[in-house]
């Protein structure tokens, strides 16, 4: 499944994905499921850490223990796929980790033609290459909303590149309902409805400021609907308090100060250290290769806001979900060899974090 | 302007539609929690706002007061821990820890108490959890009308652990935990839980006091 612009250039249909697409995703779930069943031959691997916890939303819906921590800490659009597939007669193990490895198929088909209307086909086949195979990419195989919340991050702003406002706005609001990730997808949003401000229609500018505010509305109907079901409109909010997450204008400060004894109790945390400064390198080569500036912001948010919540847990996970970051890489890699080897260092490192899988939370 | 005017008013238009299918979806695809559930969540939160519980245990024909306080205590290692102390009447002392649940005796000795059972039943630091994570997986928990502490209450029925059964009474209107009730195979528990205030006095007597104390000088 790709996404092509047909003559019209305005509609976005799904055909068939290019060969080298689906090699490389092949190659990449087949490396990601071939160690999770080395480590251990059931779903358990890919279905467990956050997994369960959607599972239980899906199965008996949210519920706030004030003080616990609970499910209204993750978002609804995952549980309600995971109720309909389940629904459809596959058992609750395997629902999520099949969910999630089919969508990113067409995840990463949809990355590719956005970054090939942003930049180039071989920026863009390289980024996509660098997504489908990246080391912390083991969380596309797992029962996490990942891949769902891919197709929907990328099929947005393509939409709205092609015109098509009003599916822009339909993706936008479920990728704010799936991930709060989604919530940044307003400011590429605007920085395409502002650049095709003069062409728009005025029914089309409507249309466009939905899309925009759309991630902001999704969140507000998850809101509504916490109220009316655990009678707390905030419960997502007190639910990650929790789990020590907690937005502070120190938070920044916390998470670099508490570091040394953070690592200390978990030495894992040292890979999100890492990534989190690897991020901030790809968002500087992102921006030298000319990503577009509501881009950049998006990104840079998606890596430097959750520090706020002064931990650095997760950070590495967070980053699937920045495109500017794979734009980054892909830009500078274009001489042939870097490429080989960076592919060949991220197959490498995704063995390694999938074993990690074991043993820590992504 | 007009033209202006109209496209923030189909933009407002759209969003409210986002919200609109979204509240709806999530209405129409997700079940509510069960009153069992919503209960076992409430009576959660009253263990939670409460470190101290006194307890009046009955085994068989004994009957013994307790009390059990949650905190962090510090180990004859030093090391310090969250969990649970549960004082027997002013005399033998139990700590249980949070994260392993592993039971040791701190002061004295226990007899003709099931302490597995007691800090199960009798400990907020035990229940509380135990209450939440029933709450939220939802399996193996049920509420019934019930009569227990002389008066109507719902027994919230869950199984702790594999061969644990635990019967949980609470206020039908606040939701209150009034008597706890464990079995395990043949040993049956019976506690009178009452809330309280951790007060010097009643750490005292239950001769907690310098135990919780210690962790404050450390």
């Amino acid at each position: 499944m790709s996404v092509r612009s047909p003559a019209a250039g305005r509609a976005l249909t799904l055909s068939p994905p290019p060969g080298w697409l689906l090699g490389w995703w092949g190659l990449g779930r087949a490396v990601t499921l071939a160690t999770a069943f080395a480590l251990k031959p059931t779903v358990w691997t890919l279905d467990r850490w956050d997994g369960r916890w959607y599972r239980m939303v899906a199965r008996g819906g949210y519920l706030l223990v004030p003080g616990r921590q609970s499910d209204p800490a993750f978002f609804p659009l995952y549980p309600i796929v995971l109720r309909l597939v389940h629904g459809a007669g596959v058992r609750w193990g395997l629902v999520g980790p099949l969910i999630s490895n089919l969508a990113l198929l067409p995840g990463l088909a949809l990355f590719y033609a956005l970054t090939r209307e942003l930049f180039s086909e071989p920026v863009a086949r390289r980024a996509t290459i660098y997504l489908a195979i990246f080391p912390l990419g083991y969380v596309f195989s797992m029962a996490y909303p990942e891949s769902i919340e891919l197709v929907l991050f990328a099929a947005a702003p393509l939409a709205a590149l092609r015109g098509r406002w009003w599916t822009a706005a339909a993706c936008a609001g479920a990728a704010a309902l799936a991930r709060p990730e989604g919530l940044f997808l307003a400011l590429p949003l605007a920085g395409i409805a502002w650049s095709q401000r003069r062409r728009l229609s005025t029914s089309r500018r409507g249309a466009a400021l939905a899309a925009v505010l759309a991630p902001a509305a999704a969140l507000v109907s998850y809101s509504l609907y916490l109220a009316s079901v655990v009678h707390d409109p905030l419960a997502w909010s007190e639910a990650e308090r929790a789990w020590g997450r907690r937005f502070q204008l120190a938070g920044v400060y916390r998470a670099f100060a508490h570091l040394p004894a953070a690592v200390g109790h978990t030495p894992w945390l040292v890979r999100d250290v890492v990534f989190f400064f690897c991020y901030l390198g790809l968002l500087a080569a992102a921006r030298r290769l000319g990503t577009p500036l509501p881009w950049l912001a998006a990104g840079a948010a998606i890596v430097v806001l959750p520090l706020f919540t002064g931990a650095f847990d997760s950070i590495a996970r967070f980053g699937l979900l920045a495109p500017p970051l794979f734009w980054g890489l892909a830009g500078l890699t274009a001489d042939a060899r870097v490429h080989r080897a960076v592919s060949a260092l991220s197959l490498g490192l995704l063995v390694v974090c999938t074993v990690s899988l074991a043993y820590v939370f992504p | 302007m007009r033209r202006t005017l109209l496209s923030v008013a189909i933009g407002l238009a759209g969003a409210a539609g986002v919200t609109a299918t979204g509240w709806a979806l999530q209405a129409a695809a997700l079940p509510p929690p069960t009153p069992a559930a919503r209960m076992a969540a409430d009576a959660s939160v009253w263990l939670h706002e409460h470190r101290l519980v006194i307890d009046v245990f009955h085994t068989g024909h004994r009957r013994q007061t307790a009390a059990c306080l949650r905190g962090w205590f510090a180990t004859p290692h030093g090391v310090v821990v969250r969990g649970s102390l549960l004082g027997v009447g002013g005399g033998p002392v139990l700590r249980v820890a949070a994260d392993s649940r592993r039971v040791a005796v701190v002061r004295g000795r226990v007899r003709r108490l099931p302490a597995r059972l007691a800090v199960t039943a009798g400990c907020s630091g035990e229940l509380a959890p135990l209450l939440a994570r029933a709450a939220q997986s939802g399996g193996h928990l049920r509420a019934v009308r019930a009569f227990a502490a002389g008066r109507a209450t719902v027994a919230l029925q869950l199984m702790p652990s594999e061969g644990e059964r635990l019967t949980l009474d609470v206020s039908p209107r606040t939701f209150q935990p009034l008597v706890a009730t464990i079995t395990r195979g043949e040993r049956k528990l019976v506690a009178r839980l009452y809330l309280a205030r951790a007060t010097g006095r009643v750490l005292r007597r239950f001769g907690l006091l310098r135990l919780a104390e210690a962790r404050s000088r450390r």
